[in-house]
């Protein structure tokens, strides 16, 4: 359970920071991040947060030592993970961002 | 080398990494295999599959050092676990030698207590003591090449990380079917994505082989210690050969009292203070009333303690706590640094979904070197075809890399196919690993083209595929017991591998007349055509 909820907390960060970026953005949502002001600094600090409570579900379930090894290695799942979808997912990587995280929810509310 | 710190660093990383790739794809396939050695070992044993863990398997184990080893000054209980389907039981008298200590062990049906015999095999262990040893040469040759290779490869990762232009713009980025950027793109998501686990590995390796590459360290040093020890592991504790305190010789007398009925309550009660189920037990003067039970269990939590990191019971006869053996920890920083990445590299401390976790990265490891060594060649096809040295380099990337894949897929077969009772079968196991790879080595320099790739992943996509069934087939037991499940789930992941590497090396012509035909997304529309400079590579 624990590593499922590191997981998903992985995966919602790494989403965050892809989003981010400029050339991802443009090919998921087909609109220019420059439109956002400040969207990539919220979607940056998004990220962040979400990687760092990730930590948490693993401290519990494995100890402070074996539980940031247990993170680290759920990181690197979560990287390739959110690529693939990328690549060849991208349709249900746009319906995830746009109604599962919450950065897709302020990219619709965020004044332009 | 010359021009800009990026340019320089780009040469660096080509010709350390280029020189060195076939030999880091060795070490890198077979250390992330090692990380389930338990396990395939447990596979290349069939004899051990009838074994069936049960409640009272340090009890059968008991009986059986009963009636094996009465006089004995220790006895010690393995139980079963998630890498262990068996007991083993284990006896002193005092005074042994480590060859005679060796010998005074029994591996047992954990359900009946009868003794199994498994058949001689090289087992994990080959793969894991290839991986830093090699193998036909002698061991502190080997761990001092393999010290070297690995310090190129760290230069590698390094240089690699400096010459990257765009490291977190293309973080994501991968452009299949786009041929040359589609091997760059693999190379770098392979490296990036899985940074911080190439530095800890490659680091951590090499400072566990540190010792062979200190010319001044007097007593060597390599992977867990040269006899007469060696690196900071050494202060912690008896290092592999070191004088060992000889027991006094003593012969209790045969046992008069049965302390079997104790063991499971003192193990209950050692899970019950931990949390989790004891794994082994010693008791001293067995048989007596001053017998006393030492357990202990996979109960750590922390990694910088090193070996000793986990924390034990002992039990008088009357199964009261005589004494709680605390974990050991760290002397000062620098041991415990290089306990933590002792530990990380071992996975010594590593449950079933951390050595998943370890296997995926060293998976991404694998591919990092491998697609490393194509793009070299992918990136020179057009000016260089037909020269002596680049149609080896060529050549020589089919059977280090495909090759070596169905080397070690026929190193399973042979297991299986050769007669348990047949005389230095082990041997015959390892040759027959090295007589394949020898095999598809010469065979990619004759054809070093699509065909040699694609014929050689092919063979090693057919015998992963197939290794379930070959298990079933060839087994005792029909129904796979978990560990059987894991490897054989191991190498289907590898097959899955291949599979998709063959369907690429037979679709790509295909892309080249065609484009292909399916229906893009919107969003796949939206997407901006990609630019070739755009990954921050530079050709070396």
């Amino acid at each position: 359970m624990m590593t499922f909820l590191c997981l998903l907390l992985c995966i919602a960060g790494f989403l965050h920071f892809s989003m981010a970026n400029p050339k991802h953005f443009r090919a998921v949502t087909g609109d220019e991040i420059e439109n956002l002001p400040g969207g990539r600094l919220i979607f940056q600090t998004l990220a962040v947060c979400f990687l760092t409570v990730a930590m948490f579900p693993a401290i519990a379930g494995w100890q402070t030592e074996i539980g940031l090894v247990v993170w680290c290695g759920l990181l690197h799942v979560a990287a390739v993970l959110v690529s693939l979808l990328f690549t060849y997912q991208q349709d249900a990587l746009a319906f995830v961002w746009r109604w599962c995280v919450p950065g897709g929810w302020l990219q619709r509310v965020l004044p332009r | 080398m010359k021009g800009s710190l990026r340019q320089s660093m780009t040469w660096l990383h080509t010709w350390s990494c280029i020189t060195a790739g076939w030999i880091l794809f060795a070490i890198f396939f077979t250390g992330t295999l090692a990380f389930f050695r338990s396990e395939i070992t447990h596979w290349m044993q069939p004899e051990l599959h009838v074994s069936v863990p049960a409640e009272n398997s340090a009890e059968v184990a008991y009986r059986y050092l009963h009636a094996k080893a009465p006089g004995a000054q220790e006895w010690q209980i393995s139980l079963p676990g998630p890498r262990e389907e068996t007991v083993s039981a284990s006896w002193r008298n005092g005074g042994e030698d480590r060859q005679q200590m060796r010998s005074q062990r029994a591996v047992l049906n954990a359900s009946t207590g009868e003794e199994l015999k498994p058949r001689e095999t090289a087992g994990g262990n080959f793969l894991y003591r290839f991986h830093f040893e090699l193998y036909g040469v002698p061991r502190a040759a080997g761990e001092t090449f393999v010290g070297i290779v690995s310090m190129m490869m760290l230069i590698g990762i390094v240089s690699g990380v400096i010459m990257h232009r765009k490291i977190f713009a293309d973080f994501f980025m991968f452009r299949p079917k786009k041929k040359l950027l589609s091997w760059i793109d693999g190379h770098v998501l392979a490296s990036v994505l899985a940074l911080p686990f190439h530095l800890m590995i490659t680091f951590s390796g090499l400072l566990l082989l540190g010792g062979t590459l200190l010319p001044w360290n007097g007593s060597g040093g390599g992977h867990g210690g040269p006899p007469g020890g060696g690196g900071p592991q050494g202060q912690g504790g008896p290092q592999r050969g070191a004088p060992q305190a000889r027991a006094v010789q003593h012969k209790p007398a045969a046992p008069v009292v049965d302390n079997s009925a104790l063991l499971a309550q003192v193990m209950a009660r050692a899970s019950a203070e931990w949390g989790v189920p004891a794994d082994r037990i010693t008791i001293k003067n067995p048989g007596t009333d001053k017998a006393t039970f030492s357990v202990s269990g996979p109960n750590r939590v922390e990694l910088s303690a090193g070996r000793g990191g986990n924390s034990g019971l002992v039990f008088n006869s009357e199964g009261e706590i005589l004494k709680v053996e605390e974990a050991s920890s760290a002397p000062n920083t620098s041991q415990a640094i290089y306990n933590y990445m002792d530990m990380l590299h071992q996975a010594r401390f590593a449950d079933s979904v951390t050595r998943w976790l370890l296997f995926f990265a060293g998976i991404l490891g694998t591919l990092m070197v491998g697609t490393g060594s194509v793009l070299w060649v992918e990136k020179r096809a057009k000016k260089q075809m037909g020269r002596r040295g680049f149609e080896l380099v060529r050549g020589t990337n089919i059977g280090a890399i495909a090759g070596l894949m169905v080397a070690t897929g026929a190193y399973f077969w042979t297991n299986r196919l050769l007669p348990a009772e047949l005389a230095t079968r082990s041997d015959w196991e390892v040759r027959s690993f090295f007589i394949v790879w020898g095999l598809c080595v010469v065979a990619g320099l004759f054809r070093r083209d699509r065909k040699g790739w694609l014929w050689q992943t092919l063979a090693a996509a057919v015998l992963f595929t197939f290794i379930p069934l070959l298990d079933v087939a060839t087994s005792p037991v029909l129904v796979p017991d978990t560990l059987r499940i894991i490897f054989d789930a191991a190498c289907l992941i590898l097959a899955a591998l291949a599979w998709y590497a063959v369907s690429k090396l037979k679709a790509e012509p295909k892309s080249k007349r065609a484009p292909s035909g399916r229906k893009d997304s919107p969003a796949r529309r939206r997407r901006p055509a990609p630019e070739a400079g755009s990954t921050g590579e530079q050709t070396a």
